[in-house]
């Protein structure tokens, strides 16, 4: 899977958010406050074309966690990211 | 004919030939922003009338789906750098305005193909809006889709999705409340002052209705008109004052990372130093005396 395009990370008084641009955008009301390993995964991602496996290795890499964990982590932050319509398949 | 034009504080030269039609229509607009003195310009802008060159570069921007309002935008990236707009309208297949811009912004060609249309006014408006756009957005300048009256020495932005009825809010409140002036009623224009003040300033570009005042205020508020049955103002929380603002504010899908991040910049300043709300409201006298005593408040 990939991550959409059109929509930018941005750090907005403190969080981690995900926002649409444009005119008057459908954006509104929808906007997504990522956690910090979630706003990782994001960075790390984007751009890029990758499974549960990739994010998995990601949050072990990045937090000291084992791999049962990481990989349920992993799929839990994916299927909400596909949930909002953030990713394409 | 040159002319130089000031708009919250940014300079620029338009030079079009005499006879063109849809400048002659647009010109009175840009009227009251225009200045005689040796104001430095920091954006050229070229309107010829010629027949529209091909564009051959890479597709940066081309609409998923025609009918949103009245206006197809294409844009390409040419192999020099430099960015190239085409307009047309949404029906029609044949582009009417070409716009090109250098890589630095900094002057803009219009090139609007011979045998008048009768919207090529609109077409002309809307490219004169993103090179105003794009050769300003560095020093933090935004347009934002709006309806801004002025009362009290303040300015109240009224945003909305078209249709949701901004405009009709504005006209309520020069109705039924003392003192209330239109400002702009489609796309003022937002800037800092030096000592970090946010002030709205009246544009060329008042949609509908011809309003076009070379009048500042600074910003009292920011309201977000919703359609509802009862008459509320709620102050939104900051993480939604700046999601409201970023849906507002003019915007191309094909604007640069840092550009990208100076207007991100800007939204945050707002969001964190005007008040954002969002007004549940009727079309009636009442939802403009509601909102007025709860900004007030």
């Amino acid at each position: 899977m990939k991550i959409k395009k059109g929509f930018t990370l941005r750090t907005v008084m403190g969080q981690n958010i995900i926002l649409a641009e444009g005119n008057n955008a459908d954006s509104f009301g929808k906007m997504i406050t990522l956690n910090s390993s979630a706003a990782m995964l994001w960075e790390k991602l984007k751009g890029k074309t990758f499974d549960v496996d990739d994010a998995a290795r990601l949050l072990v890499e990045h937090y000291d966690i084992d791999q049962e964990q990481a990989h349920a982590d992993a799929s839990h932050i994916i299927n909400l990211m596909m949930d909002k319509g953030l990713l394409d398949r | 004919m040159n002319h130089t034009y000031i708009v919250a504080h940014n300079a620029f030269t338009v030079s079009a030939p005499d006879d063109l039609a849809a400048w002659k229509e647009l010109e009175p607009r840009f009227k009251p922003f225009e200045c005689r003195g040796g104001d430095t310009s920091s954006l050229e802008i070229r309107i010829i009338s010629a027949p529209l060159p091909p564009c051959d570069g890479e597709s940066i921007y081309r609409p998923e789906h025609d009918g949103i309002g009245f206006i197809t935008a294409q844009a390409w990236r040419l192999a020099d750098g430099s960015l190239a707009m085409e307009f047309r309208h949404v029906e029609e297949c044949e582009p009417r305005v070409m716009m090109k811009m250098p890589a630095r912004l900094d002057h803009a060609e219009i090139v609007i193909a011979p045998d008048g249309d009768s919207n090529d006014t609109y077409f002309l408006s809307h490219a004169l809006m993103i090179a105003y756009m794009l050769g300003t957005s560095g020093n933090g300048t935004l347009l934002i889709h709006a309806s801004a009256v002025t009362h009290g020495s303040k300015a109240y932005l009224f945003q909305g999705r078209s249709g949701t009825g901004k405009s009709t809010h504005a006209s309520l409140w020069t109705r039924n409340i003392d003192g209330a002036e239109l400002l702009n009623d489609d796309h003022p224009v937002i800037r800092f002052t030096a000592d970090g003040t946010a002030m709205a300033y009246g544009s060329p570009w008042s949609g509908k209705t011809h309003c076009y005042r070379n009048v500042a205020a600074p910003i009292g508020a920011f309201v977000r008109i919703v359609r509802g049955k009862e008459n509320v103002l709620r102050q939104l929380p900051l993480l939604n004052a700046y999601a409201s603002l970023t849906s507002s504010v003019f915007f191309v899908p094909f604007l640069s990372d840092k550009l990208r991040d100076v207007r991100h910049a800007v939204v945050e300043r707002l969001a964190s130093t005007v008040p954002c709300y969002e007004m549940h409201c009727r079309p009636d006298d009442d939802a403009a005396i509601t909102c007025c005593n709860g900004l007030k408040r």
